[in-house]
């Protein structure tokens, strides 16, 4: 959903988020919606800026979110106050689950397919009954036996089982109701610490708020992220919106606020391990993806619009390696690297320690502040042959090696570093035109403004002139290994003064073209699997549709009587559809569901979807079409009118998600890694499915460890930016949050004798950090399970370099993952807390 | 959905070859116009403290920082206006034991106050009517301005400020404050706090326009369930007392003048010039006459 | 809002606030206090004795009694030599001193220290004008530049105090007319003390006698207003100053009031008063006026910096009436 879109909405929840203080450009659309009388609803563990400007805050213990949204699911279901209309249709509550199911209910807090060797789940008995179901995610390939797709259906050949009656004791709406029975009132206060009050004011405003005539937003960042369940919390409040039916709709959805200006644009067209531009899947040495074939043949899901995925995938192989990538060589697909695990940045700083991994380039990030586990991270950095930093500024990961903590406190002396640590001067924005692409999938174009200064560069002089002269390099090369080289199309044009490539024609390549003539394509729709067009990224095409219109330069708002969907500003993918999954803006009919919430709806008259937005659906596709089933049906034709997600194989919202998680079907309340209680839910004590790495420099507390009683949680504040770079180093922007610290309960700050700006030590079995106390009412004790528990927090922007200096956060974090995404859990941990300082080695 | 200025519709393009004719209309629905009268309507409930303000101004108004240390008072840093800080965030946490319980809370702002503090460019402006320089003058968009080149230092506008607002730096030895930046409001453009400000607690406009659009938000907010929200500085209200008449910069407060560090009833300084003289003169001509007559009886 | 009054009766009224209780903003000074440093105040010392010495050589020449030609000619060295050290210490107590001359760039009638600038400047030059008179034997033109130069006197013993009153520091904000008063009588006592040296240094003692009088006068009338004026502030809400200020302030009071009434006093009841007991006393009342110039000064600024002495005195009740227009005109 656009940001601009939550003024629309009548509810905001904003969890695992710090929304004003993260996003305050963004919450400026949270304020119109206030002020035209919206509720607005801050759940957190701290009482931040954002609470501060809430209606209602709910505090709620770090790493708890589960139990709080599943209490919610509970109200919703066992009040029968969820949206039926819609979750009838849109949703797979009626769908039938295989038999084998088994629930955490009855497992004591494993799902069915656990296998204890392993620590992984199969997902066997988590499919439709009879029926194997793709995933919709990057990875469609379903992680089930290998047998299993011979035994069952897939999606073409027949509709998912269900019971419209809702009786059927394995539809999805029963096992909802049993897996979250237990999620009471009493128990989410148990858990979360949220008073029974509180969260029945949440839950009555969010139901107020949500039906036919009015919606209800969530707000979300890595508040929720980062834990080893963060896909599940937000899995959980997916369910939430799609039974209250505020998915699709004006107001409504859940808005993924993403950080920096370009964090969507990196996830699009991915510096992720495991993904393609436009979220195919990177091929896996150990999965079917041998050949071209093997690969499509795997990743193609039968049902839905992913049943194209070849032709992105060609088109891209096209756009790589262009001439030489024929239809006899499988289009260059033997060139692309296949992995062979988990070369996410949290294994990678472990192989860096281990001496596996010899050379590293670090493009406009920080490791050293971001990394969990920094101390791990700087050893790492410090066993490399040699190590690349791009920035605008002296970053931490390029002065580690005589100013960083192995180097300060004990161990290390600079000499002892044979990392070659090469410091290049990069561009920043208003230096390079470019695009971003924000947290609404909006892609904006920027105009370079002034040169930089002396020889700095911007990424793409960068990385184009590396793989200008790597060509160079490999051109008179024989062997095989050299050849994803020597293929690769790469012949942007350079501007003569600073010899940079010019940016847009790295755009029009994302965009896509015919080979034959060059010309643009218009949209995704032109695309083609044999190798008659080339596009970068799928999903951008369309930003630049024709020679000389970057539709993402493009800057017209809709005037003041205007729809206000600006479709006419920027471009937002897929196709410039603003709002995804806006077929359910109305009933199945195609009516709206109401006036005040019409979006779009079906014009017989017309024969397409009108309104105000581009369809997020096939534009000519009437209502009342049903797939006929008494043949094979394939790709969108198995999509009945009256299924608005046509990225999810049966078109409807997976309430139930019986494939690609790697940690269950349902979101179940599990304790952060490190807790200082145990499960009050299940035996399981935390994620079964988490990615773990335990070693000598990277150890872990025992749960309800007595050394470690306090949580800690990480954040930010306004006044830093992530790794604190860009405004640690800026006079004006350092002297706001001058100095790192730690916010300290009062009454664990008296009980330890502590008061502001006292000097504290923090400590875990990764590390200790000395920081400033700021004693503040704002965080309060929680009373969960009958004990209270002491939140810390500390903000992790800090290190040793610009104007504004402190200890990194992130020497304490640990590495521990959530195994869908590899994001590490620094959201909550425990902690040790004492007044005084480090004593030093060396300073 | 959010407000668009119909003229937003003719400039299509991210890059612009020059400044917009008349920007702050787009920016800020208000033409600039000499002859008029300016101000800020800073709504503290609308505050996120997000202190974009205070950097937008830093950097449109080249001013040093000048801080290293953290205070320790919540999440002010800046601590109060000065010569090289016109725009103070105020941060008052009445939380936990001083405040209610956070999951009690009313409504807006109350447990977390934050307010974004300025220069009020006072209608009778205590600061210029100190100045014997003449360097503090009033602008033709009515607002009050140091004029740095002719500032010799004496001090004497910052103890008249009731607001504790100018200052004279030590590195110029110049009196500095918030110009309501002048330069923009010549060029068409709206002031850098007001236009950074991404909730619009700051707002920037023609006075009487402000004033009316104040008074609308304190009833919106009283029947949202906000009682206790005031105008402070706006005519007739709190803060425009002892002949100050209004304060072109007025704000809506939720809790009393002096927790944001304001003055309940402030006053015009020189209301006490003639008090003192013409109480001084007496006394000078009291003893003038006694000298006299002692200084005759002294002869006989 | 359960448990918190409403900040204000009605919305947009300043009637019936609830009571001030005390908040601050982290105890930080709501004001700021003036740049100002100890020439300040030597200057009001100076300015104040300067002014009355004028008025003094005034009513000496009018006097047309030969017996104060002394004190004339002393009393116009006295002006000339405090204007000039005066001005010169106002010069460099500015932040930016080589653009002085900006002081007599306009009239500013709501600002004394504009009033005081062409004051001083004014007074300088009629005193310069009677000094020259004096010395080069013109007695028309330095009889024709006194009563003008008079008049700026009573302006140099007077505009220092609305200087201060005219301020948002509560000490000097807090009771205008007391502190315009006790300027006057200030400098009238350390006028008449400063020349009564001089006619005890020139044996005249009759003339000398006549001074002490009306030094044991204006210090009398002084010690009065001072100690109306501290209670009144205290009774504003300006904290009554503690430890080395407290200090100071009495050894001000007692060199400026105690030892010199107790001295003149001395002297008055015997009949032949002791010249070293008046020299004394006159020495007493020049130091404990600097003091108390010092003293003042250093209390406003200290002042400043207390918000609650700052939000006490502009409370709508009754900081209005005290430090506002209508209560105060």
């Amino acid at each position: 959903m656009p940001q601009w879109d939550l003024a629309n909405a009548d509810c905001i929840v904003v969890m695992g988020s710090n929304m004003a203080e993260n996003h305050p450009i963004a919450f400026r659309f949270v304020m119109q919606a206030k002020t035209r009388g919206a509720t607005l609803i801050h759940g957190d563990p701290r009482f931040t800026r954002t609470s501060a400007m809430a209606d209602i805050y709910a505090p709620v213990r770090a790493g708890s979110d589960i139990a709080f949204l599943g209490g919610l699911i509970r109200h919703v279901l066992e009040n029968d106050l969820w949206f039926r209309e819609f979750a009838m249709s849109f949703t797979n509550l009626s769908t039938i689950i295989h038999e084998g199911y088994r629930d955490p209910e009855d497992l004591d807090g494993h799902f069915s397919g656990w296998d204890e060797d392993e620590q992984t789940y199969l997902a066997d008995t988590w499919q439709y009954e009879g029926q194997h179901v793709p995933s919709s995610l990057a990875e469609h390939h379903v992680l089930t036996t290998e047998s299993f797709a011979e035994e069952v259906r897939d999606m073409s050949e027949g509709p998912p089982p269900n019971d419209p009656s809702l009786q059927h004791p394995r539809c999805v709406y029963q096992i909802l109701r049993r897996h979250y029975a237990r999620y009471t009132p009493d128990m989410v206060e148990r858990v979360t610490g949220c008073p029974r009050d509180v969260f029945a004011k949440v839950a009555d405003a969010l139901c107020r708020n949500s039906g036919r005539e009015r919606t209800t937003g969530f707000c979300y960042a890595v508040g929720w992220t980062h834990h080893s369940t963060g896909v599940q919390i937000i899995r959980a409040a997916a369910i939430l919106q799609a039974l209250l039916g505020n998915v699709g709709r004006p107001g409504g959805g859940i808005l993924a606020l993403r950080g920096h200006t370009s964090i969507q644009g990196s996830t699009d067209i991915p510096t992720l391990y495991d993904m393609l531009p436009g979220y195919l899947p990177q091929p896996h040495a150990f999965k079917p993806h041998a050949t071209l074939k093997d690969y499509l043949a795997t990743e193609q899901s039968p049902t839905g619009w992913w049943f194209s995925f070849p032709d992105y995938a060609v088109s891209l192989l096209k756009a790589w390696y262009g001439a030489a990538a024929d239809e006899a060589g499988d289009f260059g697909y033997s060139w692309i690297p296949k992995m062979v695990g988990d070369h996410s940045q949290l294994p990678m700083t472990m192989a860096m320690a281990d001496g596996v991994l010899r050379g590293l380039v670090v493009l406009g990030q920080n490791p050293v502040i971001g990394g969990s586990n920094s101390r791990l991270v700087q050893e790492g950095l410090g066993r490399l042959e040699w190590l690349v930093v791009r920035d605008f500024t002296e970053t931490e990961t390029a002065s580690f090696w005589y100013a960083g903590d192995p180097v300060r406190n004990g161990g290390l002396q600079p000499a002892d570093i044979a990392t070659e640590v090469f410091l290049m001067p990069a561009s920043i924005t208003g230096e390079k035109a470019g695009s971003f692409t924000n947290t609404h999938r909006l892609v904006q174009w920027h105009e370079q403004v002034v040169d930089s200064p002396g020889d700095s560069r911007s990424e793409t002089w960068f990385v184009y002139h590396l793989g200008r002269r790597l060509k160079e390099l490999y051109a008179g090369s024989d062997r095989a290994r050299d050849q994803p080289i020597q293929a690769l199309t790469w012949d942007y044009p350079v501007e003569a003064r600073r010899q940079e490539p010019d940016a847009e024609a790295v755009l029009k390549e994302i965009n896509g073209y015919r080979v034959a003539d060059g010309a643009l394509l218009s949209s995704f729709k032109d695309t083609r699997a044999d190798g008659s067009t080339a596009c970068g990224c799928w999903i951008y095409s369309g930003v630049f549709p024709r020679e000389g219109f970057n539709k993402a330069r493009e800057r017209r708002p809709d005037g003041p009587d205007g729809p206000g969907m600006h479709l006419g500003w920027a471009f937002a993918w897929p196709n410039n559809r603003r709002i995804l999954g806006n077929r359910a803006s109305a009933d199945p009919d195609g009516r709206p569901w109401s006036e005040r919430k019409r979006l779009m709806w079906w014009e017989p008259a017309e024969g397409r979807w009108v309104g105000a937005d581009e369809i997020d659906f096939e534009e000519t596709k009437a209502p009342d079409y049903r797939p006929d089933w008494s043949g094979n049906v394939k790709g969108m034709e198995a999509i009945g009118g009256h299924e608005p997600f046509i990225m999810i194989a049966d078109g409807r919202a997976a309430l139930f998600a019986p494939s690609g998680l790697e940690d269950g079907p349902l979101p179940t309340h599990y304790e952060p890694f490190e807790s200082p209680i145990h499960n009050p839910l299940y035996k399981a004590q935390s994620n079964p499915a988490a990615k773990l790495w335990p070693r000598l420099d990277n150890t872990y507390h025992d749960e309800a460890d007595p050394r470690f009683p306090h949580v800690l949680t990480t954040y930010r504040l306004t006044e830093h930016h992530s790794g604190g770079s860009p405004t640690r180093s800026v006079p004006v922007t350092a002297e706001l949050q001058p100095e790192g610290f730690a916010e300290i309960p009062s009454e664990l700050a008296q009980r330890l004798g502590i008061r502001s700006l006292d000097w504290v030590v923090l400590s875990t079995l990764r590390g200790e950090v000395q920081t400033r106390a700021l004693v503040t009412d704002r965080l309060r004790p929680f009373r969960v399970d009958g004990r209270v528990v002491h939140q810390i927090g500390m903000p992790w922007h800090f290190g040793w370099e610009g104007y504004a200096t402190g200890d990194i956060a992130n020497v304490l974090t640990s590495i521990v993952a959530d195994p869908n995404t590899s994001m590490h859990e620094n959201k909550a941990l425990t902690c040790a807390l004492r007044k005084g300082r480090l004593k030093e080695v060396r300073r | 959905m959010t407000s668009v200025h119909p003229r937003a519709l003719d400039f299509p393009q991210p890059f612009l070859d020059g400044v917009i004719p008349d920007e702050a209309e787009l920016t800020a629905g208000e033409r600039v116009e000499a002859g008029k009268s300016y101000g800020f309507f800073t709504d503290t409930t609308l505050c996120i403290g997000c202190k974009a303000c205070e950097v937008a101004c830093k950097e449109w108004n080249n001013l040093p920082a000048d801080k290293d240390r953290m205070t320790g008072d919540s999440y002010d840093n800046t601590g109060a206006l000065s010569a090289h800080t016109w725009r103070h965030v105020a941060f008052i946490e009445r939380i936990g034991r001083r405040g209610g319980d956070s999951t009690t809370m009313p409504p807006y702002q109350s447990n977390w106050l934050m307010m974004s503090d300025v220069c009020k460019h006072c209608h009778n402006a205590p600061c210029l009517e100190a100045c014997p320089t003449g360097a503090i003058f009033r602008t033709e968009f009515d607002t009050v301005v140091v004029q740095t080149d002719i500032c010799n230092g004496c001090g004497y506008c910052v103890p008249a400020c009731p607001f504790g607002v100018v200052e004279v730096s030590d590195q110029d030895g110049k009196a500095h404050k918030c110009t309501l930046c002048y330069d923009r409001l010549k060029g068409g453009l709206e002031p850098a706090c007001a236009k950074a400000c991404p909730t619009d607690s700051i707002q920037f406009g023609e006075l009487s326009g402000l004033v009316t659009r104040a008074q609308t938000r304190v009833f919106e907010l009283h029947a949202q369930g906000q009682p206790a929200a005031y105008l402070y500085g706006a005519p007739e209200t709190p803060g425009a007392t002892g002949g100050l008449d209004w304060l072109n910069c007025f704000f809506l407060l939720t809790e009393r003048p002096e927790v944001y560090n304001l003055p309940a009833a402030p006053s015009r300084a020189a209301n006490r010039v003639r008090p003192a003289l013409a109480a001084g003169l007496a006394t000078a001509g009291l003893l003038t006459l006694a000298a006299a007559a002692l200084m005759r009886g002294g002869r006989a | 809002m359960s448990g918190h009054p409403l900040p204000y009766g009605r919305p947009n009224m300043p009637a019936a606030p609830a009571a001030y209780r005390g908040e601050t903003y982290y105890g930080r000074a709501a004001v700021k206090h003036s740049p100002w440093d100890w020439r300040i105040g030597a200057y009001m010392f100076a300015a104040g004795m300067a002014g009355g010495s004028q008025i003094l050589a005034a009513l000496g020449e009018a006097s047309k009694d030969r017996r104060w030609d002394g004190m004339v000619r002393n009393a116009r060295t006295v002006a000339v030599v405090n204007a000039t050290v005066g001005g010169l210490l106002l010069i460099s107590d500015l932040k930016t001193p080589n653009r002085w001359y900006n002081m007599l760039r306009i009239f500013r009638p709501t600002s004394p220290m504009s009033m005081g600038s062409f004051v001083l400047t004014g007074f300088g030059t009629l005193s310069a004008a009677t000094l020259a008179g004096h010395a080069l034997g013109w007695r028309r033109a330095a009889r024709a530049a006194q009563v003008p130069a008079a008049l700026a006197g009573v302006g140099m013993t007077t505009y220092t105090g609305a200087l201060l009153a005219a301020t948002s520091t509560p000490a000097w904000s807090a009771s205008p007319r007391l502190l315009g008063a006790r300027t006057a009588s200030a400098g009238m006592a350390s006028a008449a003390a400063a020349l009564a040296l001089g006619e005890r240094a020139g044996g005249r003692g009759g003339t000398g006698q006549t001074l002490d009088r009306l030094a044991l006068l204006a210090t009398g009338l002084d010690l009065a207003l001072s100690l109306t004026a501290d209670a009144s502030k205290n009774r504003a809400g300006v904290e009554a100053p503690r430890g080395g200020e407290r200090m100071r302030r009495l050894s001000a009071y007692a060199l400026a009031h105690a030892l010199p009434l107790g001295l003149y006093a001395l002297n008055a009841g015997v009949r032949r008063p002791s010249p070293g007991v008046s020299v004394a006393a006159a020495l007493s009342v020049l130091v404990g006026q600097a003091l108390m110039r010092g003293h003042l000064l250093q209390s406003g600024q200290r002042s400043a910096t207390r918000p609650g002495d700052y939000f006490r005195l502009t409370q709508p009740s009754r900081g209005v009436q005290r430090i506002g227009g209508a209560g105060d005109a």
